[in-house]
């Protein structure tokens, strides 16, 4: 089980003087079960790279592989690819507009013509998994908070039971509490479901938390496809392509320069805590 | 002279809830009693939950929203004072989310024009005041670019540009760097932070990340429509379960003195940049 993309490229305007290659021959594969978090400056091509996945763009050269078909070809069916392949875009919250939040999830599951047990069955999976108490479910979606209003967006692609979740910056907005709510529930659906989770994100703190692979665009081209860990090593390439790295990982980086002995790279404040304390570096 | 930029007493305010039918229900209470003052140049960092009023706050400052109860001063001058509005809303410009939102013209220094034109100003001095704003911002050299082919953090700093273009004596931004990637929020706080210290011009930012709180002269908190909390960076952050009680958080190095104190480590408890956590940590070190 896979979604493979391969040596993929897209060029926007193509054939006008304004053209210009948005993706340039990227590459890579993604199994059912993986976190990945996906980085880049503005202009870098994720999110025309993410609308490939499920066939939103059609690429000009290159092409993906839904468990090894074509998802291009013409005999396949985009619509079946759409349901295993959920798409929750930036701002999901703006394409609510049912009169209930149930009505709003319902909404996907309803147009696959599923019997009427199945679609409770689902609608109600994907509202407690985002975390929606029972006592909204009636309720317009335009009264809830910003935080309840995405997790019942997000909950709409969820009914559709997907394989494949990718989120455009989910946590746009978001305070702080909602933020690390919606990525420990993303988290827990990796988890239970297996599904595989996409996370597009420019928080270097929440992918350095929660994902267990990062794949960094840059000027349309994969600049890494690594742990985390890895990727953080490269901090001046980082910065240099508009990206960054966490204040935990540069703290690192500064007590090491004075003459600290910590790991090669930190990625959350537990960890540093940890080094700091068990390694012996300080004492109580 | 009087020094406060904005002073707000006892302001309160509320939406109205209506059913289905479109029959009145109830209010929304999102401002209660919020008692607050902002002195001229200071640089204030508006915390609080998705919901907490701090954008309602926010309106009342630019005119675009007025008290139900209370009053409400900006620059000396009450909000409720129509025959004024125009007057708060040039020396208080505000800055919102989503920069696509806020760019109107094609041309860039016709957008940061579209301002001071409609505030009747002679055509010269429109021209240097687009020149300054946009050479204060560092977009000067794309002045005759089509602002939609900007990134998110220059478009945003065209959008602070359109606003200086106004002289205002402060501004407002309501989360203004939610939607850019690392380097262009590294580029509005550092527009933010040289308005503030070379313009001298007044800042309320309402920002949902604590790092950049961090770096404002205060921080209030808004909390259900109050005021809850306030003081420098490292009196508000220092109260590390008070903020997360409040749904908040604190910057990564803010917990991790906090965490190492707990672990029986004297640390100071209200470190808030990576500087500062060196200098501590290193202290230690040599002391063992």
């Amino acid at each position: 089980m896979s979604i493979e993309v391969k040596n993929l490229t897209y060029w926007y305007d193509a054939g006008t003087p304004y053209s210009k290659k948005a993706v340039d021959d990227v590459s890579f594969t993604v199994e059912k079960g993986e976190f990945i978090g996906l980085i880049g400056h503005t202009g870098s091509g994720k999110s025309t790279l993410i609308q490939h996945l499920n066939g939103l763009i059609r690429p000009t050269s290159g092409t993906v592989l839904y468990n090894g078909t074509d998802i291009f070809a013409k005999e396949t069916d985009l619509r079946q690819i759409r349901q295993k392949v959920g798409l929750v875009f930036q701002y999901p919250e703006h394409q609510l507009f049912e009169m209930t939040v149930r009505k709003d999830v319902e909404f996907g599951p309803r147009n696959l013509h599923l019997p009427q047990e199945e679609i409770d069955r689902r609608v109600e999976q994907a509202l407690h998994v985002v975390g929606l108490p029972e006592s909204v479910w009636e309720k317009s979606p335009f009264e809830l908070s910003g935080g309840q209003k995405r997790r019942a967006a997000i909950a709409g692609v969820l009914a559709m039971e997907p394989e494949y979740l990718i989120l455009d910056e989910p946590t746009a907005g978001l305070d702080p509490k909602g933020r690390d709510e919606i990525l420990s529930q993303i988290e827990s659906l990796r988890d239970t479901l297996g599904l595989a989770v996409i996370l597009v994100s420019h928080s270097m703190e929440d992918v350095a938390r929660y994902v267990d692979r990062l794949i960094v665009m840059a000027e349309g081209q994969k600049r890494y496809d690594d742990t985390p860990r890895e990727v953080f090593t490269h901090v001046f390439d980082l910065i240099s392509i508009g990206l960054g790295i966490p204040q935990i990982t540069e703290l690192n980086e500064r007590l090491k320069e004075h003459g600290f002995q910590l790991p090669k790279t930190i990625l959350t404040v537990e960890e540093m805590r940890d080094a700091l304390i068990e390694g012996g570096q300080i004492h109580a | 002279m009087n020094n406060t930029m904005v002073r707000s007493e006892g302001l309160s305010f509320s939406y109205p809830v209506y059913d289905d039918e479109g029959n009145k229900q109830g209010v929304n209470q999102v401002l209660k009693n919020v008692t607050l003052s902002v002195q001229k140049g200071e640089w204030v960092a508006i915390l609080g939950h998705n919901g907490s009023g701090k954008s309602t706050f926010a309106r009342h400052v630019n005119a675009l929203l007025f008290p139900e109860e209370g009053t409400l001063w900006v620059n000396g001058i009450d909000t409720r004072s129509e025959e004024q509005i125009w007057e708060i809303r040039s020396s208080a410009g505000m800055i919102f989310q989503n920069p696509d939102n806020q760019i109107i013209a094609s041309i860039v220094e016709e957008d940061v024009a579209f301002g001071p034109e409609n505030l009747g100003v002679e055509p010269s001095e429109i021209r240097s005041r687009v020149d300054a704003a946009l050479s204060t911002v560092n977009m000067r050299k794309y002045a005759d670019r089509d602002p939609n082919r900007l990134s998110g953090g220059q478009k945003q700093r065209v959008a602070i540009a359109g606003v200086l273009a106004m002289k205002p004596a402060c501004i407002i931004l309501d989360e203004p760097t939610a939607m850019l990637d690392p380097s262009g929020r590294r580029e509005v706080m550092d527009t933010l932070e040289r308005l503030n210290h070379d313009e001298h011009i007044t800042i309320l930012h309402i920002t949902h990340y604590m790092e950049e709180a961090a770096r404002a002269d205060r921080v209030i908190v808004i909390d259900h429509g109050e005021a809850v909390l306030e003081g420098t960076p490292k009196e508000v952050f220092a109260q590390v379960d008070r903020m997360k009680a409040l749904g908040l958080d604190v910057p990564q190095m803010t917990e991790l003195a906090y965490d190492l104190r707990k672990s029986g480590i004297d640390i100071p408890a209200d470190i808030t940049t990576v500087e500062e956590m060196v200098e501590a940590l290193c202290r230690l070190k040599s002391k063992t």
